[in-house]
């Protein structure tokens, strides 16, 4: 196709414009006269950051370079690192197959076992004081007094 | 190599129930999990595994890659749940770590970087539990684990996610299935968050009324909570078949067990491993029901001796269908000629 621009040279650019009527432009552009034309490169780059920006919204894992698709249609995550990019989606994806949402297993060895435990209790009492749970509020009572005596 | 399959699976001297297991699912934080990693750093991950696993307890591992078995050893390791069919499938730098005393094995590579597992002939879940938290505890001096303060251990699949701790036995369940309670059982069962599959595990068929029973999803339970939690269901499952029993017709059985026998010693073609399994199973339901004396572990054994792999590997070549089935006659007739009258 030929450049409609200077029509001689061959088009790379395509476009279509859209007015507010609904009517519909079409267009072509050699490299030439996207390059000489400001008119017209000002547009392409608009276009190219906008397409950058979408682009971006799909975030990748930067260690293992996996997306949020990838896991969508595998299911399985890539490495840690990408626990922590989708947090949002993991957390409600484990809210649909998990029972629980908080840890209460074991920790490895590199981890603060006190601090963890801490951070477990707090959870639970606020989660027991938001359901006006008594009973549940005196157990964990009863168990933090348990793991202070215990260390 | 060859003794230490034929020790394996552990099995029960109970009735209604094979052997149980404990698997931990572990990964770690330098590298990508299995599917994502490249041929070099799975190479790397196992050389420092190997490295390790020395120092893991007193008894010498053995090593076995994937990639350098024969496919009738690996056929023995699947059917003899030494490894799962995933850990067979294709992939870089699988390899098996085992230690066949302590029945503990460690799989590198599968679907986590580390697959830990240990396996018992009693149902005793939470000394099982003691012996594989210290394992895991010696790999997490070594290795730094993937690990969230929310979730737990992360692992490949969110629906192992929190302690990443998956409890299963084999269960023998003819008199369930005969009564039609079973549908009721595993309904009941399943409500409560445990999985009922096949012989082999995920996305196998039950086979000669052995099903495999597991625990599902466990964010938020200790692991000890599993293993007594699990312990409970597992006696309630004993107790209906043991219940079911009661209410089978003695004589139906003994019927189709002479069936059996007569096809056994009387007809000198081979038989086939789903035939021969099918008679196993009704030997052993037998057995349960008084109507034949004989010992139940050596039963159990026959459910894995004739297999097409372990055949194989018990004669040392290999062998077409024909052959294993003239085989497996001679073997099943040199074993239940005791009790054919």
């Amino acid at each position: 196709m030929i450049c409609t621009s200077c029509g001689k040279n061959t088009a790379r650019f395509f476009y279509m414009e859209i007015s507010a009527g609904g009517k519909a432009t079409t267009g072509c552009f050699c490299f030439d006269c996207v390059r000489n034309n400001p008119e017209i490169k000002t547009a392409f780059e608009t276009f190219k950051i906008r397409h950058k920006t979408i682009s971006y919204k799909q975030k990748n894992c930067p260690f293992c370079g996996m997306t949020l698709e990838d896991w969508k249609q595998s299911g399985f995550a890539g490495c840690a690192t990408c626990y922590q990019i989708f947090r949002t989606h993991i957390k409600r994806e484990i809210k649909k197959c998990q029972h629980g949402s908080l840890h209460r297993g074991k920790f490895p060895h590199s981890e603060n076992v006190s601090k963890n435990f801490l951070v477990y209790f707090e959870n639970e009492m606020r989660r027991a004081v938001a359901g006006r749970d008594i009973e549940k509020v005196k157990k964990i009572k009863q168990e933090i007094e348990m793991f202070i005596k215990n260390g | 190599m060859r003794d230490l399959v034929f020790n394996e699976p552990l099995l029960s001297d109970e009735p209604t129930f094979f052997t149980a297991r404990l698997r931990l699912a572990r990964n770690i934080k330098q590298y990508p999990f299995p599917h994502q990693m490249s041929e070099k750093q799975a190479e790397q991950l196992t050389r420092e595994v190997i490295d390790v696993s020395t120092s893991i307890t007193d008894e010498a591992p053995v090593i076995i890659s994937m990639s350098d078995i024969d496919n009738v050893t690996r056929d023995v390791l699947i059917e003899r749940h030494i490894i799962s069919p995933e850990m067979a499938e294709y992939g870089f730098g699988k390899i098996l770590i085992w230690f066949p005393e302590m029945k503990l094995r460690i799989f590198v590579n599968e679907e986590d970087h580390f697959r830990i597992s240990i396996c018992g002939g009693k149902e005793d879940l939470c000394n099982l539990w003691n012996v594989l938290n210290h394992v895991d505890d010696i790999l997490s001096r070594c290795f730094d684990y993937a690990f969230d303060k929310e979730f737990g251990y992360l692992t490949c699949c969110p629906t192992n996610v929190g302690p990443a701790l998956r409890v299963s036995s084999l269960f023998f369940l003819p008199a369930l299935k005969m009564t039609g309670k079973i549908k009721l059982v595993f309904d009941t069962i399943s409500r409560i968050g445990c999985i009922i599959r096949g012989f082999y595990g995920e996305g196998s068929r039950s086979i000669a009324n052995v099903y495999q029973i597991a625990t599902g999803p466990a964010l938020g339970k200790q692991e000890i909570e599993l293993c007594q939690d699990f312990e409970s269901v597992s006696r309630t499952i004993k107790k209906q078949e043991l219940m079911s029993m009661n209410i089978i017709d003695h004589m139906a059985i003994k019927g189709k067990i002479v069936c059996f026998l007569n096809r056994i010693f009387e007809n000198n073609r081979g038989i086939n491993s789903s035939n021969s399994i099918k008679g196993l199973s009704l030997l052993l339901f037998g057995r349960n029901l008084g109507i034949i004396h004989m010992n139940v572990v050596t039963l159990k054994t026959l459910f894995y001796r004739i297999l097409p792999a372990s055949l194989q590997l018990e004669a040392g070549t290999e062998m077409d269908a024909m052959e294993r089935d003239n085989l497996r006659l001679q073997i099943l007739r040199n074993e239940l000629r005791s009790i054919y009258v």
